[in-house]
């Protein structure tokens, strides 16, 4: 019975101390966003504002303020652009949340960009200079829909991520800089992107300010309710 | 013998050079070239930050230079930020997925569409493609009938 006891006791401990050890206790964050974009064909677009994410709720909000004020919010595999509280545009969008950044940072896996909670492996990892460069791969029977992913870190820290085709035709790069660190959450404040589309280069360059993790305010926001039409 | 060996050396020592230069050179970005071609935005961006509550459209009405080649955006833009996918996988349609790769093709639509419609339509591609086979391996099985008893009543 005492034995028993000792069990329950253990048990108990571990469900209630686990959950709350450091590296999981990161629950949402907002910042604000600048995304500055150039095509080849020389087309800018410039899009200001702030974003939320709360990775129980699943949603990524952005209350944009630049180039007009509207709202777009990603539920699940639906993207809802309002202007003042009506819902002017709903799109199919693939379901992004759980591969985002913003979760990717709260739990902790952005180290790797998530690969390791994927299907994709690791064929390959070497040391060159001061970045340690992982070749991931993804399963024989999906390897002619997904190609290889080279991705690199800096100080254990994500530095760049390398996309490519099934036929090795390199199709974007990304690379993340500049991390701050809030109240121990490490995140990138600059993302620069280049996407290669028929050889020629568009170019994405995300910053991020005013960085605040788990905000007990703005429960409205975070947990956006969409209105009924 | 021994310059051969030398030279096998070599070859090998420069070709896995080679191949670790490709791979850091991977991560080379012309970070100042790419800021520099982002300069008329940088503009923009501080003018809206010192202007609270300007808008596009506020600034197309004053005929802004600075709106060159600005263009308004779209909000499936962001989601580059955010994922590698695209809305279908490789946007090829669903139907060709099952159609082509069988259960794989589904599983594959299920996983980055995350859509049942998408599904759907990937596993009607399937049930195509199974059917097609099918016909495909009864025709294949009457004509080697076929052909073995043609050749049983020739002799």
């Amino acid at each position: 019975m005492k034995n028993l006891r000792k069990v329950l006791f253990t048990f108990i401990v571990f469900i209630t101390v686990v959950p709350a050890s450091p590296g999981q206790q990161f629950f949402r964050m907002k910042a604000d966003f600048s995304i500055k974009e150039k095509t080849a064909e020389g087309k800018e677009r410039l899009t200001m504002g702030q974003v939320y994410y709360d990775k129980n709720s699943k949603k990524i909000v952005y209350n944009v303020r630049f180039p007009e004020k509207e709202t777009w919010v990603i539920i699940d595999t639906s993207l809802y652009r309002i202007v003042g509280k009506e819902i002017k545009e709903v799109r199919k969008v693939p379901a992004i949340a759980e591969f985002s950044i913003f979760h990717l940072s709260l739990n902790g896996n952005i180290k790797d960009y998530g690969l390791k909670q994927s299907f994709y492996a690791v064929d390959k990892i070497e040391k060159e200079g001061d970045m340690v460069i992982t070749t991931w791969k993804a399963p024989e029977k999906l390897s002619k829909v997904f190609g290889k992913v080279v991705m690199s870190q800096k100080e254990r820290k994500l530095y760049g991520v390398v996309f490519f085709t099934p036929a090795d035709v390199l199709v974007s790069k990304q690379f993340f800089k500049n991390y701050s660190n809030v109240n121990g959450l490490e995140f990138p404040t600059e993302i620069i992107q280049v996407t290669y589309i028929k050889n020629q280069e568009n170019y994405q360059v995300t910053t991020y300010k005013n960085i605040i993790v788990d905000d007990m305010q703005e429960d409205n926001i975070y947990n956006y309710k969409l209105l009924a039409n | 013998m021994k310059k051969l060996l030398v030279l096998a050396g070599a070859v090998a020592c420069m070709l896995s050079l080679g191949v670790k230069a490709s791979n850091a050179d991977l991560f080379q970005v012309d970070e100042t070239g790419v800021k520099q071609k982002l300069n008329g935005l940088n503009q923009l961006e501080n003018y809206v930050n010192k202007h609270e509550g300007v808008t596009l459209s506020d600034l197309k009405a004053n005929h802004s230079e600075m709106l060159a080649n600005v263009e308004d955006s779209d909000a499936q833009g962001i989601l580059g930020t955010l994922s590698a996918f695209g809305d279908t996988p490789l946007g090829i349609p669903a139907f060709v997925w099952g159609l082509c790769l069988g259960w794989v093709g589904i599983v594959i639509v299920y996983f980055v569409t995350d859509d049942k419609e998408e599904t759907k339509k990937a596993l009607w591609g399937c049930l195509l493609g199974s059917a097609i086979y099918a016909i495909f391996y009864v025709i294949y099985v009457v004509l080697i009938v076929a052909s073995a008893a043609s050749t049983t009543t020739t002799y």
